[in-house]
């Protein structure tokens, strides 16, 4: 007995230690995001709060825009995932309820995609989004990411698994496939959908290299870009100012993550299932 | 089993439009574009070609720097996937532990997935800067960042660091998996048993092991951009410049874009290996499971 | 017979060419038509809004004029951002680079040259109000390609308190490498650990073969009309300015902080060093550190070997035109960088951010006012500047692939602080960099 409560106190122990460890780097990001630029440039380092928490704050949020950039980065968030979402949608539901010519060679397609990531094909890619005139658009941050071979895999699995009864009773109702579409088969779909878009958001929020390379104006930047902007090499690094930067930067993923965790674990399952 | 389907001779062509077009525009012709810039020297300015044949092939694969870059992205990923699902491994077995306060713990242990690459490399510039760097005084040496020695296992650290929580997550799904009666058997058994607990679990996580060490090779290769871009720049003299920021200053900073194409199709057969590898992890779970 | 015929078509020339050029001056432009033009600069934080400031008070003058000004990140990505704009048929009319731009951008086929520009308006740019290095750094082949804007050269900056406990000289800061190593080890055996740093950039290794009159590329610097094709910085001036800078670091002296602009300076700001090599614009910055610690701060000349005859190259940057605009935009974006070289922007531009006025009346009238009684270490800047020699060597190394030989020194750099020979490192840097120049000559023809 004794040793099962010591091995359970050994356990809570090594848990809290690598809670500790892994929030390391964030608690000393959050201490100096409060100190001024002569406690922050002290040297041993001072590791207690300090007294400018606000004004750093201020400045991080002033120095690069970064309300814009945030209200940047939602909308091409929610940009991806509207057009992502409803084209594979539409994708999986030919792909899973439609017996047509050349199904599999479409579908071959489609996977190739996967060799495709960005960096494979980024030095044409920019040029195709120059000579459309969507450098700096959020239409060049946008459309480009529509098309999505994962979330239509994992869509085509949960269709898989909707009972061919439904389909059968819809025809004999008299359902065109666009009402069924609607009406059985989304309602069904909504949780999946709810683990893409959560995926999809920290995924999309969270880019950098694109973004960095198809923006130009501060108007259009991006929040991840705005951390390297904050630690533009032709000023000077206050950490304290970067470091406000970088926690109002994190609060919208960790919100997402922290309001909607199921949805994130079931969004991984599908991912590992696809 | 076989879906009733739909008639419907056009519709699944309709609705098939909007992915294909996305696809043919920004995915394959850019491709096959960037396959055929390969072949050409590119003026930097406006854009003018020149056939060059393998010249752009023949010059990366001669230079010294580029071949480092090609081995430093191997070892960089192998030790990040190492490590990182070594690590994540043994907190997913702490958290699968029946003890209170699990989801809090899990909760808490995973949630630096959600942080960009970015942010990961901002906040170790800040711990390891050679001025003032909290982790530089209490590990009583400066250069960390300095050295290319060592600023390459803050890269590593900081990569690993930020995608734990991912790796975390697969393996306490799969570790819940594990038939309790296998595992139960072995830890009533006692001691000489350790033996068959670990050969059991590893059994039932091999897939999850494919499946991550997949996922994280990309990460390793392609989104630890933003962590390089915003913590080292690919130094100090280029110790920890890996393919992709290779790429990105040869074709953004120094715009020898025919290089930069070259180089692409290089991280191309790298994805095509992988890729293969993913299928064939694919079919070791439908055996295991 | 050829002869004869090249005499012939280089009088036919010479008799048709001033037609050509007045027949391009008598551009008809409406001067009040209202025209908007973009303006994209690299100066980040506080200057952000500094140059907004300035662009308000050229419209406010020039009301039918508007300027969309952006801030597009450093020096490197608003080149790109321009690149890309360029190819896209939407680049701004006016942007900033870096001094060491220059020879890309005259080859660029992008840019209009400023004195092209300045000549189809027939106005008269006053070049001989401007300091001679600012000016003959962007000089190419005798015509002005861009207007300087920002410029500074690196400054020595040390701490007075702390050279009056090690017992130096607080009035008289060390001139010659040798001088600086003395007071280095005297520091350092008043318990300063690591008592001198700057930053890894090539710019103080560049400033350095300067000051010794050595060239950096061939072909007379890069200005010979010719594009340079090979470098030369692996010659003796680079050795000495190395094998003194690493000697200091193996020795304990020099503290390695590693690239970027901000922890050298942090370290200056804490007391961890007691002397600094940066950009004279760190005039400000570094002041009021030490003061918040109350300690006084010195500025000298950056060091050279002992005899040494040369001087220092302007550093910074300057403002850029592109082609393939309106006359009016052209008018317009001439009429603005103009007005940003002049004197009112330019003592605005110097008292906000410690670089230096390009033109010798803006100076004049700070000297009036008095501000460099208050801003002493200012006057070290303008004096080194000013002290310098003109030769093709002080003007400036020009090379099209320069930033790629910056990355390519300071990697090089980076390896003989870990141990490789300053010879070889360099030896190396320079095969590396003269590839590189081979195939950008190639290409760019």
């Amino acid at each position: 007995m004794r040793q099962t409560k010591n091995k359970i106190m050994g356990i809570h122990l090594l848990l809290i230690m690598s809670v500790l460890i892994i929030s390391l780097p964030v608690i000393l990001a959050l201490i100096i995001s409060t100190q001024t630029e002569a406690q922050v440039m002290s040297y041993p380092p001072g590791l207690i709060p300090g007294t400018n928490m606000v004004n750093n704050y201020i400045a991080a949020w002033n120095g690069v825009n970064l309300g814009r950039m945030i209200i940047n980065s939602t909308i091409i968030a929610f940009g991806v995932i509207f057009g992502k979402v409803t084209m594979s949608l539409l994708a999986a539901f030919a792909f899973t309820h439609f017996e047509f010519k050349g199904r599999n060679f479409l579908f071959g397609a489609i996977l190739v995609t996967l060799l495709l990531p960005v960096p494979v094909r980024i030095v044409a890619l920019f040029d195709v989004i120059r000579s459309m005139h969507w450098i700096d658009t959020y239409a060049g941050l946008i459309i480009p990411f529509w098309a999505s071979a994962t979330s239509i895999f994992i869509l085509i699995q949960r269709f898989k698994t909707v009972p061919s009864e439904l389909i059968d009773a819809s025809k004999m109702d008299g359902c065109t496939p666009m009402q069924y579409f609607f009406k059985v088969l989304l309602p069904l779909t909504r949780s999946t959908i709810g683990a893409l878009v959560v995926i999809n958001f920290i995924y999309i929020w969270n880019q950098y290299l694109w973004p960095l390379m198809a923006t130009n104006s501060k108007e259009m930047r991006v929040v991840q870009v705005g951390i390297k902007m904050l630690m533009s090499t032709e000023s000077t690094n206050n950490w304290g100012v970067i470091m406000a930067g970088v926690i109002i930067t994190m609060i919208p993923p960790l919100f997402v993550f922290v309001v909607m965790q199921e949805s994130f674990m079931k969004g991984f399952a599908l991912q590992s299932e696809k | 089993m076989k879906q009733s389907t739909f008639d419907n001779k056009y519709l699944p062509y309709i609705l098939l439009i909007p992915t294909f077009f996305i696809l043919v525009v920004f995915l394959f012709y850019p491709a096959i574009e960037t396959f055929r810039l390969s072949f050409f020297k590119i003026h930097p300015w406006t854009g003018a070609e020149k056939f060059a044949g393998f010249y752009n092939f023949v010059k990366i694969f001669t230079n010294r720097d580029y071949l480092r870059s090609f081995i430093l992205s191997a070892f960089f990923a192998l030790i990040v996937i190492a490590a990182g699902l070594f690590l994540s491994l043994l907190i997913a077995l702490l958290l699968n532990q029946k003890i209170k306060g699990m989801r809090f713990y899990r909760s808490l242990l995973i949630w630096p997935y959600a942080l960009s690459p970015a942010i990961a490399g901002a906040l170790f510039n800040f711990l390891f800067n050679p001025a003032n760097g909290v982790l530089c005084y209490f590990t009583g040496f400066r250069t960390w960042l300095t050295n290319g020695n060592t600023a390459i296992i803050v890269v590593i650290i900081a990569a690993v660091w930020k995608n734990l929580g991912y790796n975390i997550i697969f393996y306490l799904t799969s570790l819940r998996n594990v038939p309790g009666a296998a595992l139960e058997s072995a830890s009533i058994d006692g001691a000489g048993s350790v033996k068959k607990f670990i050969y059991i679990t590893f059994a039932f996580l091999s897939p999850t092991t494919f499946f991550l060490f997949v996922m994280n090779t990309i990460y390793a290769y392609f989104a630890s951009f933003g962590l390089i871009d915003v913590l080292t720049e690919g130094g100090p003299s280029g110790s920890t410049k890996i393919l992709i920021y290779y790429l990105y200053k040869d074709f953004f900073v120094h715009s020898k874009i025919g290089y930069a194409a070259a180089e692409s199709l290089v991280l191309f057969s790298l994805v095509v290996g992988v890729t293969a590898l993913q299928f064939r992890t694919a079919g070791k779970k439908v055996h295991y499971q | 017979m050829e002869k004869l015929k090249m005499i012939v078509i280089a009088m036919l020339i010479t008799v048709i060419l001033p037609f050509a050029v007045f027949a391009g001056g008598s551009v008809d432009v409406d001067e009040s038509a209202t025209v908007s033009i973009e303006f994209w600069h690299a100066m980040s934080g506080a200057r952000v809004d500094l140059i907004q400031g300035i662009v308000d008070k050229f419209m406010a003058e020039n009301p039918n004029i508007k300027v969309d000004v952006q801030y597009t990140g450093s020096y490197n990505d608003t080149l790109n951002k321009v690149k890309s704009a360029y190819k896209a048929g939407n680049a701004p009319d006016v942007f900033h680079s870096y001094e060491i731009g220059t020879l890309g951008l005259i080859n660029s086929g992008i840019i209009s040259p400023l004195d092209e520009i300045a000549k189809k308006f027939k106005r008269k740019i006053p070049w001989d109000d401007f300091f001679t290095p600012v000016q003959s750094y962007y000089k190419y082949q005798g015509e002005h390609y861009s207007m300087p804007f920002n410029s500074s050269t690196p400054l020595i900056f040390y701490n007075k308190t702390f050279f009056k406990k090690a017992g130096l000289d607080v009035d008289n800061p060390p001139k010659t490498y040798e001088d600086i190593r003395a007071a280095a080890v005297k520091l350092k055996a008043a318990g300063y650990e690591n008592p001198v740093t700057w930053n890894l950039h090539s710019w103080y290794f560049e400033q350095m073969i300067c000051l010794q009159d050595e060239p950096f590329v061939n072909d007379k610097n890069g200005r010979s009309g010719k594009l340079p094709t090979e470098v030369v910085f692996n010659g003796e001036a680079g050795q000495n300015v190395l094998n003194w800078w690493i000697g200091m670091e193996k020795d304990g002296l020099f503290l390695d902080v590693g690239p970027g602009w901000s922890n050298h300076r942090a370290a200056f700001g804490s007391g961890e060093v007691a002397i600094v090599m940066s950009s004279s614009s760190d005039v400000n910055r570094l002041t009021a550190a030490l003061e918040e610690k109350g300690w006084g701060m010195g500025t000298g000349y950056i060091p050279r070997p002992e005899g040494a005859k040369g001087g220092v190259a302007i550093g910074g940057g300057s403002l850029w035109m592109t082609n393939n605009h309106t006359s009016e935009e052209e008018l317009a974006a001439l009429k603005l960088i103009t007005y940003i070289s002049e004197d009112e922007s330019q003592i605005a531009w110097h008292k906000g951010t410690g670089y230096f006025p390009v033109r010798k009346t803006a100076m004049d009238q700070l000297k009036s006012e008095g501000w460099f009684d208050e801003n002493p270490n200012y006057l070290t800047a303008f004096n080194q500047l000013l002290d310098s020699p003109e030769t093709l060597n002080t003007s400036g190394g020009l090379l099209g692939i320069f930033p790629e030989a910056r990355e390519l020194i300071q990697s090089a750099i980076q390896e003989m602080y870990t141990g490789k020979p300053v010879k070889q490192a360099l030896d190396e840097a320079a095969a590396k960099a003269n590839a590189s120049i081979a195939e950008w000559n190639e290409v760019i023809q």
